[in-house]
């Protein structure tokens, strides 16, 4: 009887190995309703002034096929001038869904001038209304049918910059790195993370493999060393959650591309480095880097 | 609160993610002898903690576990090994094997209590890519007799990192990882308790862990709380 019941343990261990992982952890999306951007009252880091309102005949919400699924994305700035502006393509982080993200968005459509370039954003699958669950291809995915939206309206590689913040900085390097409908001309990565092996070891304290938690493999550390394109990092100097030293700054060291800048500001955190470093400074570093 | 405590996980990247790395380790190392076992003697142990995190408005430990055996090979000299279920839920098969050694008796005077030292090797393989890690350990406690069954304990746990290197060939910044810890064993017959406090890390700022431990030494360390039970089975 014994022996029956040590079996039934070991089995009962056997099948449940491994049920657990941390992978969808890095996910934090919510579902909604309806976007609202602007009426948006939800939680937000920073809600910005009205001078930097975009007028609502420039806000165009749409959806695209990625993968089999339908995905929520916004376009700033005028769709029929696609073929001759410049665009940023801005992956956005792992919260919630555009709504949260809609003041970041409007403070790229004002670097440089009122909607000097086009901001092109989206929910990757999975995030507010877009369909699906979110995975670490999926985001690729879901970016690159961005790209091919602004291709089929006539936007081309010299034109396209990416901006990822945070868990957008997964995406953004990728499609840089490795390019699937459009090489983009740039790239600016805020609050990036290394990779997911940095992660487990900035919280482990050890040098453990990222494996025995998680079967991710972010690695914007390695990839950033393909990219060949101008590069600027930004990242908050008290940034706890991802830190500037052990992630942002691997990743600056490691590329090996033409050019490259960085800007790590003064008493900002993960989440708050337009607003500590000043719009103004922010939006002027950002297109003066895209102008460059 | 609750809805509270669980946007303060939420707002953060991988915040289960460094919950539980953080702990399935070093962390959760389980409760141990610390007095060597008489001859011949053999324990079964079962061991549930963690650190100390603030939860629906309440404190709680987070509720690691252990099973372990241990068997006192000589007068001074007690051996075992440990598992960790909880590391195996995640697919990384963690074990231990430790011994322990009495340096001295407790004598008549509070000033001479009991002297152990125990060394053990902590090794991990995960089944999703067969990455290891091999971490050794090394504790040392101090105890004194309080009544005719009960022994209350103090020491040090120490866990070292040998990899020069970790990962994109960054300096491995921590080398040395010490818990102090607290505790008090009781109990008679077959069945033994152990209730074990400690100072987790105590050297290592906390606050870029996302985890809202509870931190009573400020800006560095978390505290954790770990029971243990004991049946002799020899």
């Amino acid at each position: 009887m014994k022996r029956k019941y040590l079996w039934m343990l070991w089995a009962g261990l056997v099948v449940s190995a491994g049920c657990l992982r941390l992978d969808s952890n890095l996910y934090n999306a919510s579902g909604i309703e309806a976007y609202q951007l602007d009426d948006y009252q939800g939680e937000v880091i920073f809600r910005l002034p009205d001078q930097y309102d975009i007028p609502a005949d420039k806000i165009h919400l749409f959806t695209l096929q990625s993968g089999g699924y339908t995905i929520w994305a916004v376009y700033v700035g005028d769709t029929n001038r696609i073929a001759a502006d410049t665009v940023i393509l801005y992956c956005h982080g792992n919260r919630d869904h555009l709504d949260h993200y809609w003041e970041r968005i409007k403070l790229l459509a004002n670097a440089g001038g009122k909607l000097r370039y086009g901001v092109l954003s989206f929910d990757y699958r999975g995030f507010g209304l877009s369909e699906g669950t979110p995975t670490e291809e999926g985001m690729n995915e879901d970016a690159d049918a961005a790209v091919q939206w602004l291709k089929q309206r006539g936007l081309t590689a010299d034109r396209l910059v990416i901006y990822g913040y945070s868990l957008g900085s997964a995406p953004a390097t990728e499609l840089t790195a490795h390019p699937r409908t459009l090489k983009p001309a740039k790239l600016l990565l805020e609050s990036p993370f290394a990779s997911a092996a940095v992660m487990v070891q900035d919280a482990a304290l050890l040098a453990m493999p990222p494996t025995f938690f998680t079967n991710l493999k972010l690695n914007n550390a390695d990839k950033i060393r393909e990219v060949d394109v101008p590069f600027c990092w930004i990242h908050g100097r008290e940034d706890k959650f991802l830190s500037d030293s052990t992630h942002g700054r691997v990743i600056y060291e490691r590329y090996q591309g033409p050019y490259k800048e960085a800007h790590v500001i003064p008493g900002a955190v993960h989440n708050n480095v337009p607003q500590v470093w000043g719009y103004d400074a922010y939006m002027a570093a950002v297109a003066a880097f895209i102008q460059r | 609160m609750k809805k509270q405590w669980k946007r303060r996980l939420d707002q953060r990247l991988g915040a289960v993610l460094a919950l539980l790395v953080g702990l399935v380790l070093w962390r959760c190392a389980p409760v141990r002898q610390v007095a060597p076992l008489p001859e011949g003697s053999t324990e079964v142990r079962a061991s549930l903690g963690g650190p100390l995190i603030h939860f629906a408005g309440a404190v709680m430990p987070i509720p690691f576990m252990s099973l372990g055996l241990d068997h006192g090979i000589r007068e001074r000299l007690t051996v075992g090994g440990t598992i960790y279920p909880t590391a195996w839920l995640f697919g990384a098969f963690q074990v231990d094997a430790h011994a322990l050694y009495g340096l001295r008796a407790p004598g008549d005077r509070w000033w001479q209590p009991g002297v152990s030292a125990g060394a053990a090797l902590n090794y991990t393989i995960d089944r999703w890519e067969w990455q290891q890690g091999l971490w050794p350990e090394v504790d040392l406690n101090v105890w004194w007799p309080a009544g005719a069954h009960a022994v209350v304990y103090a020491g040090l746990s120490n866990w070292f990192e040998l990899k020069g290197r970790r990962a994109h060939d960054q300096p491995q910044p921590y080398h040395w990882i010490w818990n102090p810890h607290l505790g008090l064993r009781w109990g008679g017959g077959k069945w033994k308790y152990q209730l074990e406090a400690r100072a987790l890390a105590p050297f290592a700022p906390n606050d870029e862990v996302v985890v809202d431990y509870v931190k009573p030494w400020g800006r560095r360390g978390a505290a954790g709380v770990y029971f243990a039970v004991f049946r002799r089975i020899k």
